[in-house]
């Protein structure tokens, strides 16, 4: 279970968020949806605790914001998987050492990361761009690389900030099929955007974020 | 599998950041080998002070009224003072011999008596030849009654001894200004490095990487430097000091624990580099 109850995140500049709650359960498709500025990348943040609530607190499986240890961090983050607008792909490497990449970091043994690179990589539809490097990809593939290398560790939860904001409305239809049949697994999504036409074309729960607060 | 980790993406990331990588590695080998070379100085102006003072005796000169017990009693006491290894009794003769020796003239052709007072000749034990030492020994043999005058040769130890000060006082500003030298080098090449893998190092913290995991490549990347530039200076330092040694045998001496302490010294100083780039950058 992912919980945020009354999460206030105050910067410097005076931006930030406050009063925000919301649970998303186990196998919940849920849509952040706001304009740009609004604040939904900060609430992804302090989901994966990149940011620390001034007030409130963030529940992740077992961990608890207000009581997490720095160190243990790592190890909540385990738990999640990360996609970005911008894919944050490595060009120094090719498309299988990319979704590696999140296995090898944290120890995992070869003949494991294989078989998981493989299972992910076969989830979003490119066991067969697996010796590409990400540049020769388009965008679209490039964001399934991102998602496979996210799941590669089987989360509980994807957290998905804009996953479509570099996309065509097309490809973006195929990375959401990609999100719903992750969703249908079992693992939980929470996708940040600010395309409402796109949000109501699928099934899922909606909250609304502006100026830093919940509609 | 982490360690292997480690070291692939600490040479990936030095291969990434070659001309820095090369930069701070010559900058520690020049650095390293200044604090060589003058180590070395200070070493052998250390060495002959050590010499010299080994060589300190202490001459006691008796007034001239003791009879012979009175000198058998004043040896014995003087042997009994902490530090005296050897008491050796010289004659009034044996002392006009020895002013024969020296100034070539009978003391006997200039005067009619022989004015040199018999003295003791006193050694110390080695690890009381130092300054102070011999100048607490001196004053007190210089208390014990039938003692006129202590001799020593306490300038010359003085000035060897101001000299060995003055040139570990400029190695130690020498020392401070290469470990300062070399830390902002390592740390400023661990730095450029940090930031060309901020992609990297973000989507690692993302995936949950551990926090030893992210740095241990940039720490092995600051040692690979250091001790790459203590290896290069310790080989330039030993066979430059080798080459000396063959040609004028006896004019240096380097200790060989000496030629591991630079190699040592480029180890600490990249270890202690790149973990301040990492304390502040990652």
């Amino acid at each position: 279970m992912v919980e945020l109850q009354n999460v206030r995140v105050k910067y410097p500049t005076g931006d930030g968020v406050e009063k925000i709650s919301f649970t998303i359960a186990s196998g919940e498709f849920l849509f952040l949806v706001g304009p740009s500025g609004a604040g939904k990348s900060t609430v992804l943040k302090t989901i994966y605790m990149d940011v620390l609530p001034d007030e409130g607190h963030v529940q992740v499986e077992e961990y608890n914001s207000l009581f997490i240890r720095k160190k243990d961090i790592p190890f909540m983050r385990r738990k999640l998987g990360v996609v970005f607008q911008d894919f944050k792909l490595f060009n120094d490497r090719d498309v299988f050492r990319n979704v590696a990449f999140a296995l090898e970091v944290i120890g995992r043994k070869n003949k494991e990361i294989k078989r998981r690179v493989l299972r992910a990589l076969a989830d979003v539809g490119l066991s067969h761009k697996a010796r590409k490097l990400p540049r020769e990809l388009s965008g679209g593939e490039q964001q399934r690389i991102a998602i496979a290398r996210a799941i590669v560790n089987e989360p509980y939860i994807l957290l998905a900030d804009e996953p479509t904001g570099n996309l065509d409305p097309l490809t973006s239809a195929d990375i959401m099929a990609v999100l719903e049949r992750i969703n249908a697994r079992g693992t939980s999504v929470l996708m940040a955007t600010h395309n409402y036409d796109l949000v109501k074309k699928y099934h899922g729960r909606v909250i609304r974020i502006e100026n830093g607060k919940l509609l | 599998m982490n360690a292997i980790y480690s070291v692939k993406e600490a040479f990936a990331g030095m291969r990434r950041a070659k001309t820095s990588t090369f930069i701070s590695i010559s900058t520690m080998i020049f650095l390293l080998l200044i604090i060589g070379l003058f180590g070395i100085i200070s070493l052998n102006i250390d060495h002959l002070v050590d010499v010299l003072n080994a060589k300190v005796d202490i001459q006691a000169f008796m007034s001239g009224t003791l009879n012979d017990s009175e000198i058998d009693n004043l040896g014995a006491r003087l042997v009994n003072i902490d530090g005296v290894a050897n008491v050796q009794f010289i004659s009034k003769e044996a002392a006009a011999k020895e002013f024969q020796k020296e100034f070539g003239q009978d003391v006997f052709d200039v005067l009619e008596e022989n004015p040199l007072p018999s003295s003791f000749l006193v050694t110390l034990n080695k690890e009381n030849q130092t300054i102070a030492d011999v100048k607490k020994i001196a004053s007190k043999i210089g208390r014990e009654p039938g003692i006129d005058e202590v001799n020593y040769h306490g300038e010359a130890l003085n000035l060897l001894n101001k000299f060995s000060n003055i040139a570990s006082n400029i190695n130690i500003l020498l020392l401070s200004f290469v470990i300062l030298g070399s830390l902002f080098i390592v740390s400023n090449t661990i730095r450029l490095i940090i930031l060309a893998r901020k992609n990297i190092i973000e989507t690692m913290k993302l995936v949950g990487a551990t926090r030893g995991f992210i740095r241990s490549p940039f720490l092995l990347e600051g040692i690979f430097q250091g001790t790459t530039g203590g290896a290069i200076a310790f080989l330039f330092i030993v066979i430059s000091s080798k080459l000396v040694m063959s040609h004028w045998p006896g004019i240096l001496y380097v200790p060989d624990y000496y030629y591991f302490f630079i190699i040592g010294a480029g180890f600490v100083l990249g270890l202690t580099g790149s973990m301040i780039a990492i304390k502040r950058y990652l």
